[in-house]
């Protein structure tokens, strides 16, 4: 009687973990043969090289949906990437006690905000202010949506590259400044380079929340799917973007099918941005045990990271 | 990177890097003094940046907060409706995921911690939870859509929303709770064990309330995360709440949260609403203070796990225990 409760708690528990492992296996099987539907429709070269997409002359050129996804997500990460790991250095090297502990909760407040607020924001405070400067016609476009993106990719991209340098061994500071280094030089040339795995994962993470991210963009970016925008302030779109734009009304079995394949190809990217991450992390620090990219203590967790708090 | 170091200084003349000229200390010193600053301004951007915009949207949505507008249906008509079904549905979709993803959460977080051998399965399950958590969440409002709505005809509901969230949050629950339960002490598990405790009846009276605060916060967490999601739903519960159904428990209606609401508002737009910007302020400020009170609740729980888990080292077990 013991014994079979024993064995009974061990295949519940089990099948729960193996949830895990069926909904991932689910989701590339169901995506995936949902989407490769559209070659049924269309010859691939059709749909990869395809610069347009409109819906009502049927016409499915994943193009401008790759274009804007790309050219966002960089212009975010060249600005994203050294604001956040200076805040990050800022919190680890310079910040005294309290006043790091109000920049971690503000980390994790701006990690909870939703992402229709963020969408919001960048309507009320970053179209206006584009439409006025650039004199665009609607102020939507691919540079709202990098500007919006640079603070939704904050908390990833902090909280990781803080973790990476708060681990450094404090030898490596110590020998620094007693060679006379100036905290500065100490941060430049000694830690810095010693945290480079952390610091390519967090960026590589912070990536993976851009160019999955879907409502703020949504929201900013204007929604032209026809074609590619001429510049960074006329309409465009992404690959989430397009997804739930059109999805809910798309009634044609191809248009369809091409939505769900931009899905695939998002899924896709993505798994290939955590295996760059597993890359740039095993190659250093594989005799300790690592702590997995965002596995970080309940207290840091922002509760959207990567694939979290996007909607 | 030492090594890297002394390869840079040992490649210089020594003495000149032993005595270095006043010039070159002076620009050092400069240097140091501009990269600490242009760090601090990095870190006070983010503050205002985060002050600003709570202060952004509060001073234009609470105006519009009143206990009819958070318990009143929107109207189609006149100006002046409110978004009670909208926070219904919210928090029904809130419950019933966190009913679906708790448990197994949970149960995985148990496997993992206690049971799971290294191997291969482990490997695949480990990468499965990170690959998952990763997958932008629009992802799983189309799986969501294909299965749910596809193969199992849910239809747009909020049954289909609550499973698809289940999905998507099971990563964060499994990874929190995991924390929290591999934090209870080894020596619960020694005393249950040796007191002839069998391994299921060790998880369930030792481990288990060892883990609680932990698997609450995992709780909360997610709920916030659940409260502020919209691309899923959007893809799966649907962008209306049908006017004969308000506040209805039948989770097979069409439903729309505050946060989808706010973005049909904006974006969609809702024909013949009066007063749609004011509805948006307002469910704006609503969706940002539930937000800050879950984390306020998150952070009273952290606290908590902390002072238990340093707790544990220097009070009596006993004592502590029997609080429990």
């Amino acid at each position: 009687m013991v014994r079979r409760n024993i064995i009974i708690a061990q295949a519940v528990f089990f099948s729960c973990a193996a949830i895990l492992i069926l909904s991932t296996l689910g989701l590339l099987l169901f995506v995936g043969t949902t989407g490769l539907r559209v070659f049924s429709y269309m010859h691939p070269a059709e749909f990869f090289f395809g610069s347009s997409w409109n819906q009502s002359s049927e016409t499915f050129g994943v193009l401008p949906l790759l274009y804007g996804s790309i050219v966002s997500t960089l212009i975010t990460l060249l600005i994203s990437g050294p604001l956040a790991i200076a805040v990050a250095i800022f919190m680890v090297e310079i910040a005294p006690g309290p006043i790091r502990r109000v920049m971690r909760t503000a980390i994790e407040l701006f990690a909870s905000l939703p992402s229709v607020i963020y969408g919001l924001l960048g309507l009320i405070i970053v179209v206006p202010w584009i439409r006025t400067t650039m004199h665009a016609g609607l102020g939507k476009g691919i540079l709202a949506a990098s500007i919006v993106l640079v603070f939704m990719t904050q908390p990833t991209i902090v909280s990781i590259a803080e973790d990476a340098l708060r681990s450094l061994p404090n030898s490596l500071r110590e020998g620094a400044l007693a060679l006379g280094a100036t905290r500065w030089q100490m941060i430049w040339r000694v830690l810095l380079p010693a945290a480079r795995p952390g610091l390519l994962t967090a960026v590589i993470l912070g990536m993976g929340r851009a160019i999955g991210e879907t409502m703020a963009v949504q929201m900013v970016i204007g929604n032209i799917t026809s074609r590619t925008p001429k510049n960074l302030w006329t309409g465009a779109t992404t690959m989430p973007a397009a997804i739930v734009t059109q999805l809910p009304e798309a009634t044609g079995p191809e248009h369809r099918a091409a939505l769900i394949m931009v899905a695939f190809l998002l899924l896709l990217i993505t798994l290939l941005l955590i295996a760059g991450v597993r890359l740039a992390t095993s190659r250093k620090h594989s005799s300790r045990r690592r702590p997995s990219p965002r596995s970080l203590r309940p207290t840091t967790l922002p509760t959207g990271t990567a694939g979290g708090g996007q909607a | 990177m030492s090594v890297d170091v002394q390869d840079r200084y040992t490649s210089m003349d020594t003495a000149a890097m032993l005595t270095p000229s006043h010039a070159a200390r002076q620009r050092a010193r400069i240097a140091d003094m501009v990269a600490t600053g242009v760090m601090s301004l990095a870190a006070l951007l983010l503050i205002i940046v985060l002050f600003g915009v709570i202060f952004l949207l509060l001073r234009a949505g609470l105006p519009a907060l009143s206990w009819t507008f958070l318990t009143t249906a929107g109207s189609f008509i006149d100006a002046g409706g409110g978004i009670g079904p909208q926070i219904f549905v919210s928090f029904y979709i809130l419950i019933l995921s966190l009913l679906i993803t708790t448990p197994i959460g949970v149960g995985a977080a148990i496997y993992m911690s206690e049971y799971a051998k290294p191997g291969w399965l482990t490997t695949a399950i480990r990468f499965s939870t990170e690959a998952l958590a990763s997958v932008p969440s629009v992802v799983f409002g189309v799986f969501g859509s294909i299965v749910f709505l596809g193969m199992f005809h849910l239809g747009f509901s909020v049954l289909s929303g609550a499973l698809t969230l289940s999905l998507l949050n099971l990563p964060l629950m499994v990874r929190i709770a995991e924390d929290a339960i591999r934090s209870v002490p080894e020596s619960y598990r020694e005393a249950s064990l040796a007191l002839g405790g069998t391994k299921w009846e060790t998880i369930r009276k030792a481990v288990l309330p060892g883990a609680v605060p932990g698997i609450i916060t995992a709780m909360v967490l997610t709920g916030g995360r659940i409260i502020g999601e919209t691309a899923p739903l959007i893809l799966t519960t649907g962008t209306t709440i049908s006017p004969n159904a308000h506040y209805s428990l039948n989770p097979l209606q069409t439903g729309e949260t505050l946060a989808v609401h706010i973005w049909v508002l904006k974006i969609v737009g809702v024909p013949g609403l009066q007063d749609a910007q004011r509805v948006a302020d307002g469910s704006a400020a609503t969706l940002l203070l539930i937000v800050l009170l879950i984390n306020l609740i998150a952070a009273y729980f952290t606290t908590r796990l902390q002072n238990k888990l340093s707790g544990t080292t220097t009070a009596p077990r006993a004592g502590r225990r029997g609080k429990e």
